[in-house]
C-alpha cells in the first residue's frame, strides 16, 4: 500500500512538474470527471440531469466508507457525552480535564478527522464537478470549444456533444432564475448541517457550529443564483444521499430524527449525565412526556447542551 | 490567570486539544472563503462572450468591442496602408473570402434583380482608408437600456454577438445571443426594430436581395430550432422553417436555394421564397453539422462535431466526396474556398487543405498551429492567414502548407475570424481589442481599438 502510495506521489508530481499544477489537475481530475459525465449521458439516452443525479450516486457510493466513518466519528462521540459531561463537572483543572476528555474520547474511538475529511472529500468533489459541468454543460459556445479539447477521441462520447441541457424546469447550463433550485440547494444544506453537527465541549464550537448551520445554506442559496443549474442538481442529490447515510448508520432511530431536521421544530432536552441527574431530572422527565409523541431523537441537541455549559462556566469564571 | 491558564494549555495534552480546536475553527471559514471565491469565479466562466468578426461598410467597422453590444467605429489618425510602402502596393485586391458565404462580414448593397448569393464583403478595393486607431460613434445598447421601434425603454443584456453584422442600405442587423435580432440605424445605432427567437443565435444572418426592396429578406437561425426568414424593413417573420433541432450556423444562400446544418447532424436545402425543402430528404450524419456551410462549384461544404467535414451535392444533398475528410477534433470555423481548393480550420490544431472536387488531400500534410483553429483562415498579401486560438497568427503558402514566416504572436484568445481591411487584415480578440496585422508580416500588429474592459496588452511580432 505504502509503495502504492509513493508510485502515485511521484507520479503526480512528475506530472506537475512536466505539465504544471493546472494541467495536471485537469488531467488527472477533470477530464476523466466530464468524459463520465457524457459517458453516463449517453447511457442514460441523453437525459443529462439524470446523468448527474447518476454520477452522484456512484460517487457518493465510492466515498461512503468515508461518509460512514463520519457518521459513526458523530455517533462515538455522542455515546461518550454522558461520561464527558461528568467529567467536566468533576474536573476543575482545565488540564486534568483535558487529559480525561481526550482519554474517553480515545475509548469511544473518536477521530476528529473522521469528520473533516468526508466534508474535505465532498467539497473537493463539489469543486471539479463544478468545473466539469461548466465545460461540459457549456453555458456558452466559447466552452464548448473549450470542452472539445478535454474529450478522449472516441465518437461515442464527440457524437454526444452538445448536450440536452434541459431537464425538468431546468436549463443545467444556466442559473435557475425560478429560485426553486436554489431554495432547495439551501434546504438541503441546512438538512446536512444539521445532520452533522457534532457534540462538542466548548461553546465556541457549538456557536461556530451554530453558525455554520445558517450560514452554509444562505451563502450556497447565494452561489446557487449564479451556478449552472447541474451543480445544484447534485448538491440536492448528494445531500439527499447523506440522509440514506444516515439511516444506515443510525438506523431507524436517525431516521426518526428527520423531521426534527426537516421542520426545525423546538428539540428535546438530552439525556442528562449520571451526575447531572438528580439537577435535571424534573425538567427531562417533563421534556420527555411533552414529548411522547415526537420520534426519540439519537443526537443530544449538542449546541443547547454547549450554551448551557458556556453558561455555567461563564458563571464560574465571574466567581473566580 | 491568564498566564497560569495559557501554562496548562501548553501541556501535551492541551497542546493537542488546543491544535484540534484551531483547526476546527479553521475549517468552516476556510471552507466559506472557498465557497466564495468559487462564487466569484462563477459567472465569468458560464458567460458567453462572442466571437464577431468585424463588418465594414465605406470607412465604418461594425464591431463588437464590448461583450454584448455592438459598436459603429469611425477611423481617425492617419491610415496606416502609407505608413508601408507596400502594403500600399499591395493595395490590389489580393485579399479572397470564403466563397458565397453569405454571412461573411458585409453583403452587397447593390443586389442582382433576382435573390442570389450576397457576395463578401471587406474588400481592399472598397478603397477603405487603412486608419491608425478608430473611435467609437455609438454604441448598442448603451447602458444596457434601449427602446426599439419606438416602444418603451427596456434593459437589453444581449449576452454576446456571434455571427457577423449584416449592412443593408441604412440598417445593420444582427443576431444576439439573447434571442434577438437587432436592426440599427448605421447613423445613430438606434435600434429600429427587434425580433424575438425562442433561443440564443449564435450564427449568423443571411441577406437574400429580391427584385424589389420589398422582396428582400433577412434569414436568422436560432437556437430554438427554427429558421425565420423576416423582412429587413419591418422586422416581421415572413416565413418559418422548423427543423426540429438547434441551428448555430450562419444559413448560406445560392440562388433561390438556403442551406445549413443542425445540432442533430441535419443539413437541409429549402428554397428561399418559401422554406420548402429542395432535397427529398435532408442529409443526415451522428454528430452536430456546426460549420458554416459554404459553396465550392455545385457542393455545399459543411462540418461539425463528428470530426468531418462533407461535400454535399448542392441539388440533391447527395454526399459529392467517395469519403469525408477526417480531422482528429470538431470541424467548427468556417471553411475558406478558393478556386479548386477548400482549406478548412479543426480544433485539432490543424488546417486541412484538400480538393474541392475529390476531398483529397492538397498539401503533404495539414498545416499545425498551436491551438485549435476556430477562426475561418483568410487569404490576404499571397499568404493563408491561421489564427489559432491561443492568439498566434501564422503566414502559410497556400500551395505548400509551408509556414512562411515566424508567427504574430497575440497572446490572445482568437476565435473571431480575420478579416481583410484596405490591404491588411484586422483581428478581433476574445475581450474586445481590435489588431491590425500586417499579412506580410513587415509591421507589427496595432491595437487599433481597444476594449473598454482591458488594459492595452503587449504584443509581438
Amino acid at each position: 500500500m505504502t509503495l502504492i502510495s509513493f508510485i502515485a506521489i511521484a507520479v503526480v508530481a512528475s506530472m506537475v512538474l512536466i505539465y504544471g499544477f493546472s494541467n495536471t489537475f485537469n488531467l488527472i481530475l477533470i477530464n476523466p470527471l466530464i468524459n463520465a459525465l457524457i459517458v453516463l449521458d449517453r447511457l442514460v439516452f441523453g437525459e443529462f440531469g439524470v446523468a448527474i443525479i447518476l454520477f452522484t450516486l456512484l460517487v457518493r457510493l465510492a466515498t461512503l466508507p468515508f461518509t460512514i466513518r463520519q457518521f459513526q466519528s458523530m455517533k462515538s462521540m455522542q455515546a461518550a457525552q454522558p461520561r464527558l459531561e461528568e467529567v467536566r463537572k468533576k474536573f476543575k483543572d482545565p488540564r486534568k480535564r483535558s487529559e480525561e476528555e481526550m482519554k474517553i474520547m480515545r475509548e469511544h474511538g473518536f477521530n476528529p478527522l473522521g469528520c473533516v475529511m468526508p466534508m474535505v472529500i465532498q467539497f473537493g468533489l463539489f469543486f471539479c464537478l463544478y468545473r466539469a459541468l461548466v465545460f461540459t454543460m457549456g453555458g456558452s459556445p466559447e466552452s464548448l470549444i473549450g470542452l472539445s479539447q478535454r474529450l478522449y477521441p472516441w465518437s461515442f462520447i464527440h457524437e454526444s456533444v452538445p448536450l440536452n441541457q434541459h431537464f425538468l424546469w431546468l436549463n443545467l447550463g444556466q442559473p435557475d432564475t425560478t429560485f426553486i433550485l436554489p431554495i432547495l440547494v439551501g434546504y438541503a444544506t441546512y438538512v446536512q448541517q444539521k445532520l452533522s453537527i457534532t457534540p462538542n465541549a466548548t461553546p465556541q464550537q457549538a456557536q461556530q457550529q451554530q453558525m455554520m448551520t445558517w450560514m452554509m445554506p444562505l451563502i450556497l442559496v447565494w452561489i446557487s443564483l449564479s451556478l449552472p443549474s447541474g451543480v445544484g442538481v447534485y448538491w440536492v442529490a448528494t445531500n439527499i444521499f447523506t440522509l440514506f447515510a444516515s439511516y444506515y448508520v443510525y438506523g431507524r432511530r436517525g431516521l426518526g430524527s428527520w423531521w426534527h431536521v426537516l421542520l426545525p421544530l423546538p428539540t428535546p432536552t438530552p439525556a442528562p449525565a449520571p451526575a447531572a441527574r438528580s439537577q435535571q431530572q424534573a425538567a427531562a422527565e417533563k421534556n420527555e412526556q411533552s414529548d411522547d409523541d415526537r420520534p426519540e431523537r439519537v443526537t443530544a441537541p449538542a449546541s443547547k447542551v454547549r450554551a448551557a455549559h458556556g453558561k455555567r462556566r461563564g458563571k464560574r469564571k465571574n466567581r473566580r | 490567570m491568564f498566564v497560569r491558564n495559557r501554562a496548562q494549555l501548553l501541556g501535551s495534552v492541551g497542546q493537542e486539544r488546543h491544535g484540534l480546536s484551531v483547526r476546527r475553527r479553521a475549517f468552516p471559514l476556510l471552507f466559506i472563503i472557498a465557497l466564495l471565491l468559487l462564487a466569484a469565479g462563477c459567472r465569468r466562466a458560464a458567460s458567453p462572450e462572442g466571437w464577431t468578426p468585424p463588418t465594414a461598410q465605406g470607412d465604418t467597422l461594425y464591431v463588437s468591442i464590448e461583450n454584448g453590444k455592438l459598436a459603429a467605429l469611425e477611423p481617425q489618425g492617419p491610415a496606416l496602408s502609407s505608413a508601408s510602402p507596400t502594403a500600399s502596393a499591395a493595395a490590389t485586391p489580393t485579399a479572397t473570402f470564403p466563397a458565397s458565404s453569405s454571412g461573411s462580414p458585409l453583403p452587397s448593397t447593390t443586389g442582382s434583380p433576382t435573390a442570389t448569393v450576397t457576395p463578401p464583403a471587406v474588400s481592399p478595393s472598397n478603397g477603405a482608408p487603412a486608419a491608425a486607431s478608430f473611435r467609437i460613434r455609438w454604441e448598442f445598447p448603451k447602458d444596457d437600456k434601449a427602446s426599439c421601434g419606438g416602444g418603451p425603454e427596456e434593459s437589453r443584456k444581449l449576452e454576446g454577438i456571434y455571427g457577423a453584422p449584416v449592412v443593408r442600405g441604412n440598417k445593420v442587423y444582427f443576431g444576439a445571443y439573447d434571442g434577438n435580432v437587432y436592426a440599427l440605424d448605421t447613423a445613430t445605432g438606434a435600434c429600429a426594430w427587434a425580433f424575438k427567437t425562442d433561443g440564443p443565435i449564435i450564427g449568423g444572418l443571411a441577406l437574400a436581395v429580391g427584385d424589389t426592396p420589398a422582396a428582400d429578406r433577412l434569414y436568422a437561425a436560432s437556437d430554438d430550432g427554427k429558421l425565420y426568414a423576416l423582412n429587413p424593413e419591418s422586422g416581421v417573420a415572413m416565413n418559418v422553417f422548423d427543423a426540429g433541432s438547434s441551428i448555430w450556423t450562419t444559413p448560406l444562400i445560392n440562388g433561390n436555394n438556403i442551406y445549413f446544418g443542425t445540432v442533430a447532424g441535419t443539413a437541409y436545402a429549402l428554397r428561399s421564397d418559401t422554406l420548402a425543402p429542395v432535397w427529398s430528404k435532408p442529409f443526415e450524419t451522428e454528430a452536430a453539422l456546426i460549420s458554416d456551410p459554404v459553396l465550392a462549384g455545385d457542393k455545399v461544404i459543411i462540418g461539425g462535431i463528428g470530426w468531418k467535414l462533407f461535400a454535399l451535392d448542392a441539388k440533391t444533398g447527395n454526399p459529392a466526396w467517395d469519403q469525408p475528410v477526417k480531422g482528429d477534433n470538431w470541424f467548427w470555423g468556417r471553411p475558406l474556398v478558393d478556386g479548386k481548393t477548400i482549406y478548412a480550420p479543426n480544433l485539432d490544431h490543424k488546417v486541412y487543405a484538400v480538393n474541392a472536387d475529390t476531398g483529397a488531400a492538397v498539401w503533404p500534410q495539414p498545416f499545425k498551429a498551436d491551438d485549435g483553429v476556430r477562426a475561418s483562415p483568410l487569404l490576404a498579401g499571397g499568404s493563408l492567414i491561421v489564427a489559432d486560438r491561443e492568439g498566434n497568427i501564422f503566414s502559410v503558402d497556400p500551395a505548400t502548407g509551408a509556414e512562411q514566416r515566424p508567427p504574430t504572436i497575440l497572446s490572445r484568445t482568437i476565435l473571431s475570424d480575420p478579416v481583410p481591411f484596405g490591404g491588411d487584415v484586422l483581428v478581433m480578440v476574445q475581450g474586445g481589442n481590435l489588431y491590425h496585422i500586417d499579412p506580410r508580416g513587415e509591421a507589427a500588429p496595432r491595437l487599433v481599438a481597444a476594449s473598454f474592459a482591458s488594459a492595452t496588452p503587449a504584443v509581438s511580432p
